[in-house]
């Protein structure tokens, strides 16, 4: 059970979207799917959730393919894109049983009451008269949430899901995750924005320029990202203070008393008090931990 | 084929203020019309003619709202698959369904059919009201061969149209581009008729069968021999399965194909 993106390249026109993508997310796992805008995440996840057809390559859904075995496969999977476009002049319960037709194991008193339990799931039972139109941008997005769990689909793709939304609206999109991802379920979470769920990712796939440029645990990205960088503010600096400070790392002299440390290895305490010993005034001497995002940048040479 | 869907579609479309409004309005365009001629000719055909002996009183007033009606509901059909098709599809919100277990040529169909079903009932409605009305008010007996003859060959020339607007509206990514061009088509389809039959009758009578807005003078002929020529009923009944069929299929092609759901 698991959704296999099995060497997908997309060209539109002559342009090319995305090439020879692989990856797999496998069921209780969120992956998240990491690229500057415009690098092929929305483009990959369009072709799994079947909106899109590839050039080559093809996805599957708990081993059925999206192209040959669509129906199947769409049996399996829900998507909740950045910006969700609905038929604008229908009340948010009918369009949900409308959606809910599409999925020929329901029965009519069924549809009644998935579609109930789906807005209390999501909070918009109040909204259940509205017309979609009324709707906020984050409600919508509530909304397109609970379109795509009409049929508990066990793999699910959310493509920006988090743009736009308020605090609130992060926080119920990230407690939603972890509650699905406890039952169970592969889903795959773009985002242009490393830090929005890096506390609930297994792991992260970062894409750019249409190719995957590498797949991570989030374990490994946090032990990498862990590795400090120390500056340092002396008001008598020489050379053998350079010496001291490279044994714990590479030295980069910002200015004739500042200096920074990458990959620091070591305790700045014992620093500091080497120093000191050594009678150097020291001024500052602080850690700095490297974000997430310059990590990805620093993937794709673009370090900031 | 997925009923619960169909039926929505139609609920869904047929409800629209826009659709209704323009249907109701066609249907009391022509109604009135008719009303208006029945009111005033009825009295002078209270026995038989020699004319009647060839189109028969009931069935030529019945055309008289009939021909409003095949003139104006094309208007309708461009606009019910805009609605239904070309604008959701250039909003977006068809890629929300495309998600669901449907392929994009079922999604094409179901929607093809939702909207045929709102050109049926509306050509049925239309017509049993203009018979009830000619029967009631102009005194003429129903005849019931022309009025069955008259609900089918309409009713098939409506869905041709239908179907070539569908062909129309996933060709052409533009909205406007869609509108401006199914009018077109239509005007064109309208006037190259008469235009033809100006210059060569045997040209004019092989264009009636491949004219879509044609077929219904050519279902009506046992009632109606207006066209001059006798019609080979099975090249009737094949152009009318080959319009109806070949341009939705070809529609559903060009939309399983393109980049542009």
């Amino acid at each position: 059970m698991s959704i296999k993106i099995l060497s997908l390249t997309k060209y539109f026109g002559k342009v090319r979207a995305i090439e020879d993508v692989n990856f797999t997310v496998n069921n209780g796992e969120i992956v998240r799917f990491v690229g500057v805008n415009g690098a092929g995440k929305t483009t990959t996840i369009k072709i799994a959730a079947g909106i899109l057809k590839p050039t080559k390559g093809t996805v599957l859904i708990d081993e059925f393919d999206i192209i040959k075995e669509k129906v199947s496969a769409s049996e399996r999977i829900g998507w909740v894109p950045e910006l969700p476009v609905f038929e604008q002049d229908v009340k948010v319960k009918d369009y949900l049983k409308y959606l809910a037709g599409y999925h020929k194991q329901f029965s009519l008193n069924e549809i009644d009451r998935r579609v109930r339990d789906l807005m209390e799931l999501t909070n918009i039972l109040q909204y259940a008269e509205f017309k979609i139109r009324n709707l906020s941008q984050g409600n919508k997005k509530r909304f397109a949430l609970a379109a795509s769990l009409i049929s508990d689909p066990p793999n699910l793709l959310f493509d920006e899901a988090l743009n736009g939304l308020d605090p609130q609206g992060i926080s119920f999109f990230r407690d939603i995750s972890i509650k699905l991802k406890k039952e169970g379920k592969a889903i795959l979470f773009s985002s242009h924005i490393l830090s929005e769920v890096e506390t609930i990712a297994d792991r992260v796939i970062f894409i750019h320029k249409g190719k995957i440029i590498a797949d991570k645990l989030m374990s490994e990205i946090r032990k990498e990202s862990s590795k400090r960088t120390l500056k340092v503010s002396v008001r008598n600096p020489d050379e053998k203070l350079i010496t001291i400070l490279k044994e714990y790392g590479d030295v980069i002299t910002y200015n004739n008393s500042t200096f920074f440390i990458s990959s620091f290895e070591g305790d700045p305490a014992d620093l500091n008090e080497r120093l000191v010993k050594n009678n150097y005034k020291v001024e500052e001497l602080v850690t700095q931990i490297k974000p997430l995002e310059s990590y990805f940048f620093e993937l794709i040479g673009e370090l900031k | 084929m997925n009923w619960h869907v169909i039926f929505y579609d139609f609920k869904r479309s047929f409800l629209k203020p826009s659709v209704l409004a323009g249907i109701l309005l066609i249907t009391f365009l022509g109604l009135g019309i008719l009303l208006l001629f029945v009111n005033i000719l009825s009295s002078t055909i209270s026995s038989p003619s020699a004319r009647q002996v060839i189109i028969p009183a009931f069935l030529e007033f019945l055309l008289i709202g009939l021909s409003v009606f095949s003139f104006f509901f094309p208007f309708i059909i461009i606009y019910l698959t805009f609605v239904t098709f070309v604008r959701p599809r250039n909003e977006g919100s068809l890629q929300f369904i495309l998600v669901k277990p449907i392929t994009r040529t079922q999604l094409v169909i179901t929607r093809y059919i939702s909207g045929a079903l709102i050109i049926i009932i509306s050509t049925i409605l239309f017509t049993l009201l203009s018979a009830f009305i000619v029967e009631e008010i102009g005194h003429i007996k129903a005849n019931l061969f022309a009025l069955m003859l008259a609900i089918i060959g309409i009713i098939i020339s409506q869905l041709s149209f239908y179907s070539l607007t569908y062909l129309l509206g996933s060709s052409i990514r533009s909205t406007s581009a869609y509108l401006g061009i199914s009018v077109g088509v239509y005007i064109i389809l309208l006037v190259t008729s008469g235009v033809l039959g100006l210059f060569s009758p045997t040209a004019d009578k092989i264009y009636s069968y491949i004219n879509p807005l044609s077929l219904s003078s050519l279902i009506m002929y046992p009632v109606n021999p207006i066209l001059g020529f006798k019609p080979n009923i099975y090249i009737v009944i094949i152009s009318s399965i080959i319009w109806i069929t070949v341009p939705i299929y070809l529609s559903s092609r060009i939309y399983e194909r393109t980049d542009y759901p």
